[in-house]
């Protein structure tokens, strides 16, 4: 442990900290704590949203597979960002207009129904708690390879400060904490990139000649095929990553923290653009680390490549660039964990305890004292999780949080939003039947079946690693099928007919039985 | 708000044009970037020597289609938004005589 990168690390720290003490004292009622008071602008939102998206996976993990995989890891890249498009499409706007704080609040405007509210919850814990077990494990063994931390300090030091970021800080300290990671996301990487550009004459091609001849691969390095070459798992990959990035809960809960539909729009435009500059970095950061700290040395640390980054900058720039990156890891891993937390106890505290168990009778204070406990509730459950999961194979869960968002909710959000037919059955049906497809087909699938490390020691009995070729299409079927085996309610037209007044104006005209009940 | 059927009518046939016109819009982006998308890795596997094939440099054709996949999604996201304030024209129009009607 070096003294710079303590400062780096202890700066983040601090800086964080200050945020939500000065966050603290706004959040007392729950649009505060969910929604940010719907007070951020487009431009802050975006730089948020991005912050919150680019995780550790995607900073550190599709770098070190370009840099051992070349080409195949560049596609990682591309599908998490073409997915944006489907977000400002189709999305973003019309679920800004029906919603409140979660998911669920939108979905309630067209289909008021306590078991689809329960189901759209439990995905959503479901997800986050998923996509957050695998940062932490990351996290923990990231930070005990940087600082020479016990990987239980490691993980126990995030999962801490997490939880204090939102339950004092709610959204706003969460969101400064995503925008300023974003802001150092971008200068790291941006400056990384530089370097590895000067080495090379400020030449792509002299870059693109290097790369063929420094790895074992030589040309094959820049050509397809090196980890993926069966055609149905690369287009089910596919698949997955761009339907299910759209359907993240931790991004649709940064929807509703801007005013109107106008600034949601910029906000995901903006977020496209970060995101954009920065996965094409990624192919420097890869390329450098190939050429520069070599492909043995990144085989050797293991790691699946998630030290590639730290490598590199030590090799470039020496003790105080590995410390700064480091800080910049850090801070990225705490932004996108801290999402994942208030986007999970929203959905328990506002959909779980103030919709079903509470029925809207929830005072305003009550449901923020319940939102607090239950992302202390959510920190605490997670970080133990985490700790005991340290051996375990993260890729099997970030693999079914990505299927699990693509087959359960894509086609619920999508029928919901443009199908006039659709029935609150067949929504339920589709998610029913996405998650179990989901899950069924991992859970047989040779991320956990398998012969030499699978948690099952077997052959697999369904042989794609990711199912989303398979479990989309199924989540469709199950809401097309439940639609054409049910009856719209009686004055169902009417109701789809508001939904889409509202969707696409962003005037509300429609009560849920909650606010009804209030207002009688 | 509270809206009567009747006035709902009304409000529907004002909406009607502006869900045309997104969908006129929207629906053949969605199918052109999709197409796009997924030609690239059909193109590798049902032609991975047109793909190898080395364009500029060492730079061969597999990375320039995949940088083209982030401009592309950078220049569809731009159209949409430079179209989507033509959608915001006719939907302050709707709000404002909902809001007039609401008045009377």
């Amino acid at each position: 442990m070096t003294l710079s990168s303590v400062i780096f690390f202890l700066a983040v720290i601090i800086g964080t900290l200050a945020i939500t003490y000065s966050a603290a004292k706004r959040t007392g009622n729950t649009r505060e704590f969910y929604a940010a008071g719907n007070r951020l602008t487009g431009l802050q939102n975006g730089i948020a949203i991005a912050g919150d998206y680019m995780s550790a996976a995607s900073f550190l993990g599709i770098a070190g597979t370009i840099a051992i995989y070349g080409f195949d890891g560049f596609i990682y890249a591309i599908g998490f960002l073409v997915s944006y498009l489907i977000m400002l499409l189709l999305i973003a706007e019309p679920l800004h207009n029906l919603g409140r704080y979660t998911l669920a609040d939108a979905i309630a405007v067209r289909f008021d129904s306590r078991l689809l509210r329960g189901m759209i919850a439990c995905s959503t814990l479901m997800i986050c708690t998923m996509y957050m077990l695998a940062q932490l494990v990351g996290a923990g063994a990231l930070i005990h390879h940087l600082l020479h931390i016990e990987y239980e300090w490691a993980v126990t030091v995030v999962g801490v400060l997490m939880t204090i970021y939102v339950g004092f800080g709610g959204m706003v300290a969460t969101s400064w904490v995503q925008i300023i990671k974003a802001i150092m996301l971008l200068t790291g990487t941006f400056l990384l990139s530089l370097i590895v550009l000067s080495r090379f004459d400020w030449s792509l091609v002299t870059m693109f000649d290097y790369v063929k001849t420094a790895t074992p691969l030589l040309e094959k390095f820049l050509q397809p095929g090196n980890q993926l070459n069966d055609p149905a798992e690369v287009i089910s990959l596919h698949l997955a990553l761009i339907m299910g990035t759209s359907c993240l809960p931790h991004i649709v809960s940064r929807l509703f923290t801007v005013k109107d539909a106008i600034s949601t729009r910029h906000s995901i435009y903006t977020a496209t653009w970060i995101i954009g500059a920065f996965y094409l970095m990624t192919i420097f950061l890869g390329f450098g680390a190939s050429a520069f700290v070599g492909y043995v040395v990144l085989q050797d640390v293991g790691f699946g490549g998630n030290l590639t980054v730290t490598l590199l900058a030590d090799v470039l720039g020496g003790e105080f660039l590995t410390a700064y990156i480091s800080a910049v890891a850090f801070a990225t891993i705490l932004a996108v964990v801290t999402g994942l937390v208030l986007s999970a106890s929203s959905a328990f505290a506002h959909d779980v305890y103030s919709h079903l168990l509470r029925k809207g009778m929830a005072s305003e204070r009550e449901q923020v004292l319940v939102a607090k406990c239950s992302s202390v509730v959510v920190g605490l459950i997670s970080t133990t999780l985490a700790i005991g999961a340290e051996k375990m194979n993260v890729a099997i869960l970030v693999g079914l949080t990505f299927a699990v968002a693509a087959s359960a909710n894509l086609p619920m959000i999508l029928s919901t939003l443009y199908w006039r037919r659709f029935t609150v059955q067949g929504a339920i049906a589709g998610m029913a039947c996405g998650l179990l497809a989901s899950i069924t087909l991992v859970g047989l699938g040779p991320m956990v079946m398998n012969v030499e490390h699978g948690l099952i020691l077997r052959e697999p009995i369904f042989s794609m690693t990711n199912p989303g070729l398979i479990s989309i299409p199924l989540g469709f079927l199950g809401a097309i099928i439940g639609t054409y085996c049910s009856r719209p309610e009686l004055g169902a037209d009417v109701r789809y007919d508001q939904v889409l007044f509202q969707a696409h104006t962003g005037i509300r005209m429609t009560k849920t039985r909650e606010q009804r009940k209030k207002g009688a | 708000m509270n809206q009567s059927p009747s006035n709902m009518i009304d409000h529907t046939a004002l909406l009607n044009p502006l869900i045309q016109k997104k969908k006129r819009f929207l629906i053949p982006m969605c199918l052109f970037f999709l197409l796009f998308y997924f030609s690239l890795p059909v193109l590798i596997f049902i032609k991975p020597e047109w793909m190898n094939q080395a364009v500029y440099g060492s730079i061969s054709l597999a990375w320039i289609y995949a940088a083209a996949q982030c401009l592309m999604t950078l220049l569809l996201s731009s159209i949409y938004m430079l179209r989507a304030r033509q959608f915001d024209q006719l939907a302050a129009k709707i709000i404002s005589s909902a809001e007039s009607e609401e008045i009377t």
